[in-house]
């Protein structure tokens, strides 16, 4: 007997409204090319939040992959250059001292410890803690004017992803998910490798009130081994007990069920919606294997990345993995150098230590992203939740200072070599071009061809977006 | 600085514009436009009337006229002159505001308004109206209560409906279905049929219990022929515990329910269960509902009263208000203090009385008659209430269970063994030296492996023994190369040191947490040890007695001088003095609020502190207070006061809003969609009529809701079929007339409770903590991740909650967050639900039990098939689908080789648990 004698034909889309077939289209049945779907989604609302959609305009980036420093890399001890602090070593801060968070144990300003060179044929500055990603100074455009309002990492981490840290709100990849929807229906649209479980943990890559399919998917966490992860790199990915042809024989009875209990329902589109998430999943779990293995990389590309050795290993592995899942066209990528980078003592130690894992990996994935042609529609963000104070902490470290620090973007349409904004003589305030966490969000979702005015959400009763209230693009670091 | 620009510019006053006090519409609506919103965003802050800043009050007309009167808004006729365009726009040394420069077009605006002769409405255009007391603001629609305010739907009393007459009598029995049936009719529609028992059966199963029923239940229910069949169902459904389980959940989530902290530290609120399992209790108990709702507010102050028969219960209670969000590292004290408060404002006002009032923390509600006074005077109330016991330290506050002395008894002890062990680490914290010893080992431990003969020959010599032996952790060593020994070697140096990383983080955490056990009545667990399973080279190197790196007591004491070392040992023997006597039983304690001091509160404009504007009196909203007025505040905060004025019969929102909240629990949908919502933003009820009659009905039933309960379940309207065509499917494509019962999807617990009741897995024990911690986790410890639904079998609704890292499934199917008042989840369907039905260790584990259990009980395997069915679909199969179970067994196992009959029946009962049918109630 035959199983397929009992698999009731799945109905002609014809019977289906064309909300049925539009979902069906979009779980990656091959009758329909994107440019229908896109028609077809202008022409009629969809139910479906990870439908592709069109930008509010031309967008310079297709993708973002955000590289984050979690506990606050000091920003006047990598591409803020402080002179005022060399000259002025161990004085007393000549201005009132904004609320910091180990208060009682600050001292006088610190000069910093390392040398800062001018790079490349732009001469931006850049110290000797990052030397490799020295090298890659022509590609950068360096913000020198972040501010935030978060004094402690919780409040400040909530911040950066979704721009409060009030209330509970979604993160800014799930609203450029929610706005763009994504073209790889095979993968999940946002993805965050090793995130931190501390400070927010999962609020700061989820959808909040947005549709749960916007959320991050978490590719392990911070404190987990690379081998680890990769036994099984999204929860739930594997099964253990049937191949995937015994298991494709059975997904086919659940669907024979499925399709008969249908025949009762003709009605209800939710019933042909789960059934194609079934169909979904299960390529899911082919094309996620083969993204997550980096095995077929040539020998040279380990080696660019640092695969090669201890200490680069693990952040390598994440900077390959993002190259990997944005070739995928996966929509928001984000890898985090866990909770590291908070030195309130033995700044130049730690901080060597810290910059030593992350250099190569960073630079491997920006020269490597440009030579496959990735980088011109690829915003690559590196940024930590804060700076530090120019002030030292137990005589050798320093505080957090979110009221001017420095991040950094290149490719996907920003400016190369450029620097934007400043801090105040002794790199305490943002002083020009001040950057508000609001600001970045709205020049982020700008890059990506989306007005932070008009990305809003219907939510007990009001509209809201990432922005909340604020924000202004900062159209100057476009080239 | 610019207080003194101002007294320049004050003496050449007399060339500036004269403010004009009448003023045209026109000119009125250029300062609300313009000036109102800047002065009061950007400026108020500072420029009030309490901080001056610079001399200048810029927060109200009057004070605005002065500030005119000094010339700061210079000529009319040469606005980029005046000294505040010149402020605004950064071209002076005054550069306001300091946060930075405001948008161009802000600018712009206020330029058009100083050309126009800076108008300022008169007083009387303005003044504060009752109710508003912001004096200055932004909209002045508020505070005021119109006619139709009082008008509005859900503000009116609540009143009996008269039952309306229709013509299908036949069909209507009760009064719920006239209701409905009114509505179909004027519609053109029909009710469906009845549902089939079976069906029937499921349904109500689900909906009271959480589970599906079983087989003999089914065989029960079809066997009694009698009219009353369906009704000893519903009782026996309600008589059950699982009962409780099942709707103290949808209630928990209402009340945002969670085990921690969330925010910026996640850490656990090791009580907050006992609030839990009070909810569970409650319903089980079918506890009044006016009673639960005045104990959860005040159950505190009522268990002070020995006349209220509430006890420690009532201190459980409140634990809603105790177990918010909380931002524990935040800075700013009194922000903490009001967030706080903002909170339970939110959680109070969504599920007693379906209003959001939040928004007019900072402005009036722009829609509803809720204005910035009406939030503060719910403050005043909650600020009075004390939630921290220590605000800078962020300690939130837990109550002993038991009297007083005994909880002191406990703690002291524990206080001053840890006081002594402090002692002990202020000569040597034996920790610390080991980990400085350790640190200076690490750097080198590649070049020990490697033999570097300038090392010291002991250590060398250690390590060499260890990398002689045949531990497995060094296979990896054994199987270099003279290639590649060198890249081993920093291997393991790595390994180390991320071992090193992670248990540092772990022992820190923990010895935090560890002095904070006394004052959470427990007793601290184990240290954290290292997994020799998991970290085998860290621990064979640095904490094995013969590692190479192993540091004893004895030797870390010998480094010590001779005299405090003595002094060491003495305290040694002192603290095992102590560890012999200390209390081994734990304190029940509960996270709960209690009465704090009475605070006056003022309206804070813009929701800022620094800010204070009129003195507001600790009670309701003003709009509540047309139907019930509220009583004079008599405790500290008037807590009290509140719960009983919410519940009063006069106040028709409560009951509105929980019958509401019931009816959705067994409809998927409310009559009211928006179950915390029904101001203006929220939408209108489908049956306003029915939701009245259900609302006094469960007023009139002593507010019971397993009456409530009663009453729907055995109306016509619920035992409908979910079948419908093509016409109701036109005319009401959302079944908001309920014409044919709903298709409804499993709510995540349900799905996972079932799945372990059809394996026979599943734990009914009740009640109780299954994390036993306090404080929080290492910062990348896998334990900050609520605890994985797949590691116990207990009911869904026992799992912990950490608030930062809710478990992946929960996420998954729509659990919300755990953070914010949720009344209703909503249902999408995606693939990542797809692979954890498809993969899950747990659905394969319950399928394999499942079918080792109907293998064992049937022999045939037309059996088989049926007895999966009524197991799963609780349902019996028909012919085609009893032939096609069979045959795909027999099919599996002629394809492939290593599957035999055990596996095939594995997975076509995985095969029917993850089909359509199971996870949809019809």
């Amino acid at each position: 007997m035959d199983l397929k004698n009992f698999i009731t034909k799945a109905p002609r889309t014809s019977q289906f409204s064309r909300r049925a077939m539009l979902r069906a289209a979009g779980c990656g049945f091959g009758f329909m090319g994107l440019e229908s779907v896109l028609a077809q989604a202008a022409s009629m609302p969809s139910t479906d939040p990870l439908t592709p959609k069109a930008p509010h305009f031309p967008a310079t980036a297709k993708r973002v992959i955000f590289l984050f420093m979690h506990g606050g890399p000091s920003s006047i001890d990598s591409f803020d250059p402080k002179p005022y602090l060399d000259a002025n070593d161990g004085k007393p801060l000549p201005i009132k001292q904004p609320l910091t968070f180990a208060q009682g144990k600050t001292g006088g300003l610190m000069k910093s410890p390392w040398q800062f060179k001018n790079r490349g044929q732009s001469g931006i500055p850049i110290s000797t803690l990052f030397p490799k990603i020295a090298e890659c100074a022509d590609d950068l455009c360096v913000i020198r004017s972040m501010v935030g309002e978060g004094v402690d990492h919780g409040a400040a981490l909530l911040q950066t992803f979704t721009g409060t840290f009030t209330f509970t709100r979604p993160s800014m990849g799930s609203w450029a998910l929610y706005g763009l929807g994504t073209e790889n229906r095979n993968l999940p649209g946002y993805i965050t490798i090793k995130p931190a479980l501390s400070h927010g943990g999962a609020k700061n890559w989820s959808s909040g009130f947005l549709p749960g399919p916007v959320q991050g998917t978490a590719i392990g966490h911070a404190g987990m081994q690379v081998s680890e992860i990769q036994k099984e790199p999204i929860e739930y990915l594997i099964n253990q007990g049937l191949n995937r042809e015994q298991q494709r024989y059975e997904l086919d009875m659940i669907q024979a069920i499925n399709r008969k209990h249908q025949e009762l329902w003709k009605y209800d589109d939710e019933l042909e919606t789960r059934i194609q998430s079934f169909e979904m999943a299960f390529r899911m779990q082919a094309e996620a294997h083969k993204v997550f293995d980096v095995t077929g990389e040539s020998e040279a590309t380990k080696k660019l990345y640092g695969l090669d050795e201890p200490k680069t290993a693990d952040f390598g592995w994440q900077c390959l993995l993002a190259r990997r899942l944005a070739e995928s066209d996966v929509r928001f990528i984000q890898c985090t150098h866990s909770y590291k980078w908070d030195q309130h003592s033995d700044l130049f130690e730690k901080h060597n230590e810290n910059a030593a894992e992350v250099d190569k990996p960073i630079a491997g994935l920006l020269q490597d992203l440009k030579a496959r042609g990735l980088l011109k529609d690829t915003l690559v963000i590196w940024a930590g939740e804060f700076g530090r104070t120019p002030i030292s902490e137990s005589g050798n470290g320093r505080d957090h200072n979110p009221y001017g620090y420095t991040i950094w973007m290149a490719g996907g349409g920003v400016k190369p070599g450029f620097v934007y904004g400043a801090t105040d003589e002794f790199g305490y305030h943002a002083a020009e071009n001040r950057m508000h966490i609001h600001d970045f969000h709205a020049t982020v979702l700008a890059a990506m061809g989306l007005d932070h005015l008009r990305l809003t959400y219907k939510y007990s009763g009001r509209d809201f977006r990432l922005t909340d209230t604020a924000g202004n693009v900062h159209r100057d670091i476009f080239a | 600085m610019i207080l003194r620009r101002i007294q320049v510019v004050s003496a050449v006053a007399f060339l500036s514009v004269a403010p004009a006090f009448s003023q045209t519409p026109a000119q009125v609506e250029l300062f609300e436009k313009y000036a109102r919103p800047v002065f009061m965003e950007k400026c108020a802050g500072c420029h009030n009337e309490k901080l001056k800043s610079g001399g200048l009050d810029l927060t109200s007309t009057d004070a605005l006229r002065q500030v005119a009167g000094s010339g700061i808004f210079g000529e009319a006729a040469h606005p980029e002159k005046s000294v505040l365009l010149k402020a605004l726009a950064y071209e002076d040394r005054v550069r306001m505001p300091p946060q930075g420069k405001l948008p161009d077009a802000t600018i712009e605006g206020i330029k058009e308004w100083l050309t126009a002769g800076a108008p300022i409405p008169g007083a009387a255009t303005v003044s504060a109206e009752p109710g508003s007391g912001t004096g200055l603001r932004a909209v002045a629609l508020r505070g005021k209560i119109t006619e139709e305010d009082k008008k509005y739907w859900a503000f009116k009393p609540l009143v009996k409906p008269d039952v309306p007459a229709v013509k299908n009598t036949a069909w209507a029995g009760t009064a719920i279905d006239k209701f409905i049936l009114a509505k179909l009719e004027g519609a053109g529609l029909q009710p469906a049929a009845p549902t089939t028992k079976t069906t029937l059966l499921r349904r109500a199963t689900f909906d009271l219990t959480g589970l599906p029923p079983t087989e003999k239940e089914l065989a029960d229910f079809l066997a009694d022929k009698s009219p009353k069949a369906f009704e000893k169902v519903v009782d026996r459904l309600l008589a059950s515990p699982r009962y409780g389980e099942r709707w103290g959940r949808h209630w928990l989530d209402v009340m945002r329910y969670a085990d921690s902290t969330g925010s910026d530290e996640d850490h656990r609120y090791p009580h907050a269960w006992r609030y839990r399992d009070y909810v569970i209790d409650a319903f089980n108990a079918d506890m009044p509902y006016d009673q639960f709702v005045r104990e959860q507010l005040a159950g505190d102050i009522l268990a002070a009263d020995p006349n209220s028969n509430t006890g420690y219960r009532g201190v459980v209670a409140t634990g809603f208000l105790a177990l918010g969000k909380k931002a524990l590292a935040q800075k700013d004290l009194p922000l903490k203090r009001y967030d706080v408060v903002d909170d339970q404002i939110e959680v109070t006002a969504k599920a007693f009385m379906g209003l959001t009032v939040n928004c007019a923390r900072c402005h009036d509600h722009k829609f509803d008659p809720i204005a910035t006074k009406d939030y503060y005077q719910l403050a005043g109330v909650f600020a009075s209430t004390t939630s921290y016991a220590k605000l800078a330290e962020g300690e939130p506050i837990q109550t002993p269970l038991v009297p007083a002395e005994k909880f002191e008894t406990f703690r002291k002890a524990w206080t001053d063994y840890l006081d002594v062990e402090k002692k002990i680490a202020k000569i040597i914290d034996f920790d610390k030296d080991a980990k400085k010893a350790r640190d200076a080992e690490e750097a080198n431990i590649a070049r020990y492996m490697l033999g570097d003969q300038t090392l010291d020959p002991k250590k060398l010599a250690a390590w060499s023994a260890y990398l002689k032996s045949d531990a497995p952790e060094l296979a990896k060593w054994r199987a270099a190369t003279d290639a590649n020994r060198k890249e081993i070697a920093q291997q393991y140096q790595e390994e180390f040191r991320r071992g090193a990383y992670q248990y540092d983080q772990d022992l820190s955490w923990w010895k935090g947490a560890r002095n904070s056990y006394p004052n959470s009545g427990k007793i601290a667990g184990p240290r954290p040890a290292v997994s020799k399973v998991k970290d085998p080279f860290f621990y064979a190197v640095w904490l094995d007695p013969k590692g190479p790196a192993y540091r004893s007591k004895d030797e870390q004491i010998a480094t010590l001088q001779p005299e405090k070392a003595t002094e060491l040992r003495a305290l040694m023997a002192q603290s095992a003095t102590l560890e012999k006597t200390l209390p081994t039983e734990e304190i029940p304690m509960a996270s709960a609020v209690r009465e704090g001091e009475a605070v006056k509160q003022h309206v804070f404009l813009r929701g800022d502190y620094h800010n204070e504007g009129d003195e507001v009196d600790h009670t309701p909203p003003m709009i509540l207070r047309v139907n019930a007025p509220a009583l004079p505040v008599k405790t500290n905060s008037g807590r009290l006061e509140l719960a009983n004025w919410i519940v009063d019969s006069r106040n028709p929102l409560p009951a509105r809003v929980m019958a509401n909240r019931i009816w959705q629990g067994h409809f998927g949908d409310g009559i009211v969609r928006t179950p915390d919502n029904f101001g203006r933003l929220g939408e209108r009820p489908s049956n306003p009529e029915l939701l009245d009659y259900l609302a006094t009905s469960f007023m009139e039933n002593g507010w019971s809701v397993k009456k409530m309960h009663r009453l729907i379940m055995l109306s016509n309207t619920y035992q409908m079929s979910a079948e419908y065509d093509a016409v109701k499917k036109e005319k009401d494509p959302e079944n908001r007339l309920l014409s044919h019962f709903p298709r409804l999807r499993l709510s995540i617990e349900q799905i996972r409770d079932s799945y372990l009741a059809i394996g026979g897995d599943l734990d009914l024990k009740m009640g109780g903590t299954l994390d036993p911690g306090v404080g929080t986790d290492g910062e990348t410890s896998a334990n900050r991740i609520s605890m994985n639904p797949e590691a116990t079998t207990r009911r869904s609704v026992y799992l912990p909650l950490r608030r930062s890292n809710l478990p992946t499934l929960w996420m998954l199917f729509d659990f919300g967050d755990a953070t914010t008042p949720d009344g209703k989840r909503s249902a999408t369907t995606v693939s990542t639900q797809a692979l954890f039905v498809l993969n899950s260790p747990l659905v394969n584990r319950e399928a394999q039990a499942l079918a080792e259990r109907v293998m064992a009980a049937s022999k045939s395997d037309q059996q088989r098939v049926e007895s999966l069915y009524l197991k799963i679909l609780n349902r019996k199969p028909d012919a085609q689908e009893i032939e096609s179970g069979m045959a795909y067994v027999k099919d599996l196992q002629g394809k492939w080789k290593d599957i035999g009959p055990q596996k095939a029946w594995q997975s076509y009962s995985h095969a029917l648990m993850a089909s359509n049918e199971f996870i949809y109630i019809y």
